[in-house]
């Protein structure tokens, strides 16, 4: 263990060769940075793992019901569960996809839900991610790289062994495969800011690596074209293109990146897409805050996992004590994702204060305002030593046709600055690995 | 009962060849309650360099608002891309009972109302709260005034608005063609709490085709062609509609070359 916190170098020194490298966009610029390793392990005991694994399949199904009833029966807004207005008029929510229903009924095939840990111990999820999260190669690739550098650590610990992630995926995608065609990992390009990834995963999962311009809809059939233009059918897309840019013919018309028909070719049930287009109405910020009625609703369960403390402006009551309390509130702007369009109230000067109270009356569904969380801070090791930083935890949840598991693993990522609560990787966060340990014999100590 | 005949007649030249061309389109009438469909049939062909033709294969599916689509793609170099749909209809008077699915209460990017509109709303139609019921012919009469009032603020010119104009820009200027004049209508509805999608299709007498504007009243939707200033019941040959005009394009293409395009279109309907 303390072999491989020595080590942080070598380990940061093989992620940089092995070109582990998270792409920014700043002011129209674009940057390839180093994903920075903190080698201090987030340990997660077997109960609280037990615990987690629970809560979140319960919410993956409950969320991948809610997807299958927007776009068909739609009863949960016929009951008064979710009010209408939330769903259309939420960016996410895809009239195109009305009526389709994707292989196996599954929308939400791979799924990474955020969580915080409070200081009392306590979990809450911050977030839902059903479009196209990114982070889980991080984890896996420091895993074997650590591996590498100290085998001892993990001879001497019991810790469930994350390197089954492609193979969970693989599994993913074949049991979604509609005919028995190609696997495809679908890619904006290396400009993408999670190109490394894409890249890795489909060469972990035998997947075919496919650009803009190698795939074609023909006949209401995908198929990847090669370089000499010979033809073979596709059965799972794997696609991390957003859904804006995934068909030119049905949405953003001026996208290059996109499969001109794919979305004819989806909804006629000649190829599956992972994950189905018009999951944004299940993870919209606002609407998180139903997902534990969503679990109620459709599973007969309460919610095993708890949302952070959440407010609706839209609703008056909620709006009131959300105007009278800015000041130690985080307000989202819930049309925005990464890190962007999160404020803290009381980071903000009088002014700007005032003009986001304006904002909250004049425009109610655009915000949710969370109660701060006490995040328990982790150990991470810096120059000096050691300090303590605010971290998240993503789980990645992975639903096929016959389950929904979860990845004994996550990317945990940690806030560089001492002050700092936003974690997000394009915000210049780093990550650490996630131990879901088997027993109690080897909980390492304190560092 | 009234039966008619149509025929929807479009071409697209190419000054250089294009290849890789995949093409979507929304060319064939809508199953409808007030609107039969019989012998209805339509043909892609596509023209090489050398001067031959052939037909090409199409699929068939529906997008998310039912409208029918008709899609395909050609891989070889061709100078002309030509289609024809034709075929009858029965009608009855345009009507079509259903429900008002919420998307059509909405502002979309094309449909957004903005305060000078909002207000133009009020005036011609006092703010009803969407809670209460009306006396009946309530929403009916105020969709009328809305739709003379628009008439009556734009006028038809051509050139001065593109595929992209917003209806608050439409309103501004107060001219457009009928796709800005459903823009217009459409938000002035959705602004009253009425919902209303845009509808297109084939017009007896017009050369182009045609958009108008469908709103929900007590379980009907009925259509208003604010361009003309009516209510619509008979010889619209209804194609597709949606939530503004985006959604329902009837031609839509991507191919790989740089030429020039020379769009040719003749639209017949005729009463038989």
């Amino acid at each position: 263990m303390y072999s491989l916190v020595e080590s942080r170098e070598a380990v940061n020194n093989w992620l940089e060769r092995y070109g582990v490298r998270f792409g920014i966009y700043k002011n129209g610029t674009f940057r390839e940075q180093l994903f920075p390793f903190d080698p201090i392990p987030r340990v997660i005991t077997p109960e609280e793992w037990d615990y987690l694994e629970k809560g979140l399949s319960q919410r993956v199904r409950a969320l991948n019901l809610f997807l299958a009833d927007i776009y068909g029966e739609k009863n949960i807004i016929k009951n008064n569960i979710v009010p209408k207005s939330f769903i259309y008029a939420s960016k996410g929510y895809l009239p195109q996809c009305e009526g389709i229903r994707p292989p196996h009924g599954v929308f939400a095939h791979i799924a990474g839900i955020d969580l915080v840990q409070a200081r009392d111990g306590q979990w809450f999820v911050l977030e839902d991610n059903l479009r196209i999260p990114s982070g889980a190669s991080y984890p896996l690739i420091a895993r074997t790289i650590t591996r590498k550098v100290s085998p001892e650590t993990f001879s001497a610990n019991h810790i469930e062994d994350n390197r089954n992630y492609p193979g969970l995926l693989r599994r993913t995608m074949d049991s979604m495969n509609v005919n028995g065609g190609l696997n495809v990992i679908f890619t904006p390009g290396r400009y993408n800011s999670a190109f490394f990834e894409h890249s890795y995963l489909a060469e972990r999962t035998g997947s075919v690596l496919a650009f803009p311009g190698d795939l074609v809809v023909e006949d209401n059939h995908v198929y990847y074209q090669g370089i000499f233009h010979e033809k073979t059918l596709v059965g799972a897309i794997y696609r991390r293109v957003s859904d804006e840019y995934l068909d030119p013919m049905v949405f953003e018309p001026t996208s290059l990146l996109g499969v001109p028909n794919l979305m004819q070719a989806y909804a006629a049930g000649n190829v599956a897409l992972l994950n189905s287009p018009g999951n944004g109405v299940a993870d919209d910020k606002g609407l998180y805050y139903f997902v534990p009625r969503m679990v109620e609703y459709y599973l007969g369960e309460k919610a095993i996992l708890q949302n952070a403390p959440t407010y609706l402006p839209y609703y008056e009551e909620d709006r009131e004590y959300v105007l009278a309390n800015t000041e130690k509130l985080v307000i989202k702007d819930v049309s925005e994702a990464g890190g962007y369009g999160v404020v803290f109230g009381r980071d903000l000067e009088r002014d700007r204060l005032e003009k986001l109270k304006e904002l909250i009356r004049t425009e109610p569904r655009r915000w949710i305002a969370q109660e701060v969380i006490n995040f328990k801070d982790l150990e991470t090791m810096d120059e000096r030593g050691v300090v303590y930083r605010k971290a998240d935890l993503r789980a990645f949840v992975l639903s096929s046709a016959e389950d929904t598991v979860v990845w004994k693993s996550g990317l945990t990522r940690f806030a560089r600055q001492a002050d700092s609560f936003v974690v997000n990787s394009s915000q210049g966060g780093g990550f650490k690995d996630t131990w879901v340990m088997r027993d109690h014999q080897s909980l390492p100590k304190s560092f | 009962m009234k039966q008619f005949s149509y025929r929807y007649e479009s071409s697209i030249r190419f000054s250089t060849p294009v290849s890789a061309h995949s093409w979507l389109l929304r060319c064939m009438p809508r199953t409808e309650p007030f609107q039969l469909t019989q012998q209805c049939r339509m043909q892609v062909c596509v023209t090489f360099g050398d001067g031959t033709s052939l037909p090409v294969p199409v699929s068939h599916g529906r997008d998310g608002f039912g409208n029918a689509l008709q899609t395909g793609h050609v891989a070889r170099e061709h100078v002309c891309f030509s289609i024809i749909s034709e075929g009858t209809v029965r009608q009855t008077p345009y009507r079509i009972c259903g429900t008002a699915h919420g998307m059509y209460l909405e502002d979309t990017v094309l449909t957004q109302a903005g305060p000078e509109m909002e207000s133009f709303a009020r005036q011609h139609c006092r703010r009803m709260p969407v809670s209460c019921s009306l006396p009946h012919g309530a929403v009916l009469d105020r969709a009328l005034s809305l739709c003379s009032a628009v008439h009556g603020h734009m006028s038809y010119v051509t050139g001065v608005t593109t595929v992209t104009t917003t209806a608050r820009q439409a309103f501004l200027t107060g001219q457009g063609v009928c796709q800005d004049y459903a823009h217009v209508l459409i938000a002035l509805l959705r602004s009253c709490g009425i919902p209303a999608r845009y509808a297109c299709g084939y017009l007896s007498g017009e050369g182009a085709t045609h958009a108008w504007v469908e709103f929900f009243d007590e379980g009907v939707w009925r259509a208003l062609d604010p361009t003309n200033d009516r209510l619509l019941n008979y010889g619209c040959i209804k194609v597709a509609h949606g939530r503004d005009s985006a959604d329902c394009p009837v031609n839509r293409g991507v191919f790989t070359g740089t030429a020039a395009q020379q769009n040719t279109l003749v639209i017949k309907v005729e009463e038989v």
